[in-house]
């Protein structure tokens, strides 16, 4: 059984245009100790489907159908008291824009410190301190610096502390939202081994969302494209990213185009390819592939028809039509 | 993975640095702040450009890489003197742009134009599209009506690849998506057809699949209308990619410049060095020994003394951290003889 098993979920938004259906039927697993990443354009999906698993979707944001579950519980079935026994104790989000997610007047480790006692009552405030300190270590900040405040430190260094935070109540799923995407290149790097150590030692279960697939690439097990609200390709990233003999692994036409969309340094030096054309219109009725209108190989009934996630392996599959005919063995 | 480059696609590489005088001459410049002291009590200053000398050839592009807190947006703004420069000179097309001030410099703005990072705060959201374009043809009095200038309108929208261009000129900014909003900023920028484009992280806010029509748009731009760029990024494969010359600064100085391939197979500066281990690839394969300094770039009102870089530099610790990178601080030197590179390392061999 994986620790996490998300089926057939979808979430709609109400707006004033009619529900934007922003997730539409996306199925994502994750094991113990694994570390995913969830990859897409602005607007495919992928922080609602992440902020779906532990219910913090906004107030206008609905499931209207499919099932979170974590270690065999259906979280989606849960009310909002039960669900705090999860939130924090097992899943945690590190938030995107952690950089002005903290509280500009309360020290660091104080905020640190909050979420331990609040989810456990049993906890003395030595013992919060004791469990802060360690934490801060844990990511990298001496822990004297516990009674600074926030604006005190830099854009990587805050967003450690988002990262302790997130491990205040040894979850085993951390969620987290674009971690690195307003950090420098050498932070980003810093920041990535932190997250794949921490995942090491603690045996932490991550899911990184991300709209940079070569971020992915050198850090994830397994990695998972969105494109809007449907999963267009997911596997292993030998298998998403890598290639056999000059081909690229990558079956959907969406991640082999968004591949080429990053310079290569190890490559000759090309020019990137970009995808004219922009997602469709999700508060619109979707006929056929959604990539279909921006897709340079597109079929006559990719039109109409919808595609259906195809395996082309035990664990790599993609939603393309030209996968119909070909994969029929391997299914 | 990687496609031939179609027929039909633009010159990359432009022009390059050849023996024409350049367009752009930064020389010795500083750029100084005084910044309040966190404890509350008086100020210090904070040099955030510390001795820069870079020079911009007509048609060429010219990237300026660093990390944040590297000195280069401060580079770029006392180039469009949107601050001011503590000392130095900047040579445009034979001016020295330091000094000029209000007329003057107005008579020169229209050759130096500037794209923005941001085109959802770059663009007024109440002007529509047309106004927005030939905004820098009314303050500069160009054009004989506004119907002429209507029309010179809708064909750098073309040209802008924003067609069909008399339906786009009547919306407004806001209605346009973020690709359509960073178009209409180059049109803008373009229309006065300047020798010059300072482009400080014209993709960076854009989705990935709308960068490489972005920076199609501003090569194409180079080629037709021979404009240079001073290109600014954090990204260093993207300047590899589409640049003809970088420069890598650090803390207020430029530590290595060199073509784009020789920079990146062949980086000498150990700052540089560590950069490029870290660019993340869009394949698992690529299995590279990263570098992965610690700690940041300090503060700039503290520069470290000798080689501003010691104090995270892998090498100095490696070669049992010789005094002469805590008190001598390194010339840029050039280290090539068959191509323009040049590092400021002590371990750098410079060329006799």
């Amino acid at each position: 059984m994986s620790l996490l098993d998300v089926r057939d979920l979808r979430v709609s938004y109400g707006s004033a245009d009619g529900d934007v259906h922003a997730v539409d039927g996306v199925s994502l697993s994750i094991e113990a100790g694994e570390f995913v990443g969830l990859a897409g354009e602005s607007g495919c999906g992928k922080t609602t489907m992440a902020m779906a698993i532990p219910q913090l979707l906004p107030r206008n944001a609905r499931i209207t159908s499919g099932s979170v579950t974590f270690d065999g519980v259906d979280l989606s079935a849960l009310d909002e008291h039960a669900m705090r026994a999860y939130r924090w104790k097992e899943i945690s989000v590190v938030f995107q824009g952690a950089l002005n997610a903290l509280n500009p007047v309360q020290t660091i480790g104080s905020q640190i410190a909050e979420p331990i006692r609040v989810h456990d009552s049993s906890v003395t405030s030595a013992q919060a301190d004791d469990r802060m300190r360690e934490l801060l270590e844990a990511v990298g900040i001496p822990s004297r610096r516990a009674h600074d405040f926030p604006h005190q430190f830099s854009g990587g260094m805050r967003q450690r502390v988002m990262i302790a935070m997130a491990l205040a109540c040894r979850p085993r799923l951390v969620i987290a939202d674009e971690p690195i995407t307003a950090l420098d290149v050498m932070t980003q790097a810093q920041i990535i081994d932190l997250l794949q150590s921490l995942s090491d030692r603690y045996n932490l279960a991550m899911l990184l969302i991300s709209h940079d697939l070569s971020v992915l690439a050198q850090t994830c097990d397994r990695v998972a494209v969105m494109y809007a609200g449907k999963m267009a390709e997911t596997g292993p990233s030998q298998d998403v990213f890598g290639e056999s003999s000059g081909q690229v692994l990558a079956r959907h036409p969406y991640t082999q185009r968004l591949l080429r969309a990053y310079p290569n340094i190890h490559r000759e030096r090309v020019f990137i390819d970009g995808i004219p054309g922009s997602p469709p219109d999700l508060s619109k009725p979707q006929k056929g592939c959604r990539f279909q209108p921006r897709c340079d190989v597109a079929l006559t009934q990719c039109a109409n028809v919808a595609p259906e996630l195809v395996a082309l392996n035990d664990r790599h599959f993609a939603a393309c039509h030209l996968l119909d005919a070909d994969s029929s063995g391997v299914q | 993975m990687v496609t031939e480059p179609s027929n039909e696609q633009p010159d990359v590489r432009g022009s390059g640095a050849n023996d024409r005088a350049p367009i752009v001459a930064i020389e010795d410049l500083f750029v100084e702040y005084k910044v309040k002291n966190p404890a509350g009590r008086g100020k210090s200053i904070a040099r955030a450009v510390d001795g820069v000398n870079l020079a911009l050839y007509p048609g060429e592009t010219l990237a300026i890489v660093g990390e944040s807190g590297s000195g280069k947006t401060s580079i770029a703004n006392a180039v469009m003197r949107l601050i001011d420069a503590s000392s130095g000179r900047i040579i445009f097309d034979g001016v020295d742009l330091v000094p000029l001030r209000g007329k003057e410099l107005r008579k020169v703005r229209p050759r130096l134009q500037m794209i923005f990072q941001d085109p959802f705060e770059s663009l007024d959201p109440r002007m529509t599209v047309m106004d927005t374009v030939v905004e820098p043809l009314v303050i500069n009095d160009i054009g004989d009506s506004d119907a002429h200038r209507r029309e010179l309108g809708l064909a750098a929208l073309q040209r802008a690849g924003l067609t069909p261009a008399d339906r786009i000129a009547r919306r407004f900014t806001h209605e346009l998506s973020g690709g359509q909003r960073q178009r209409v900023a180059i049109a803008a920028a373009m229309i006065l057809e300047p020798s010059v484009v300072v482009a400080d992280e014209p993709v960076s806010m854009l989705d990935v699949s709308l960068r490489a029509g972005i920076l199609r748009l501003m090569a194409d731009m180079r080629d037709r209308l021979g404009v240079a760029y001073l290109f600014i990024t954090h990204d260093l494969s993207l300047a590899w990619m589409f640049a003809d010359r970088i420069a890598v600064v650090y803390l207020g100085r430029v530590v290595e410049e060199g073509s784009p391939v020789e920079l990146i197979n062949n980086p000498q500066h150990p700052y540089t060095k560590a950069l490029v281990s870290v660019i993340p690839v869009p394949e698992t394969s690529a299995v590279t020994n990263r570098t992965v300094l610690t700690g940041e770039i300090p503060n700039p009102t503290a520069i470290p003394g000798g080689c501003r870089f010691h104090p995270r530099c892998p090498l100095y610790r490696e070669r049992g951290e010789p005094a002469g990178c805590r008190t001598d601080d390194p010339a840029l030197v050039q280290i090539s003889i068959e191509s323009v590179h040049s590092a400021a390392c002590h371990f750098v061999a410079k060329v006799p």
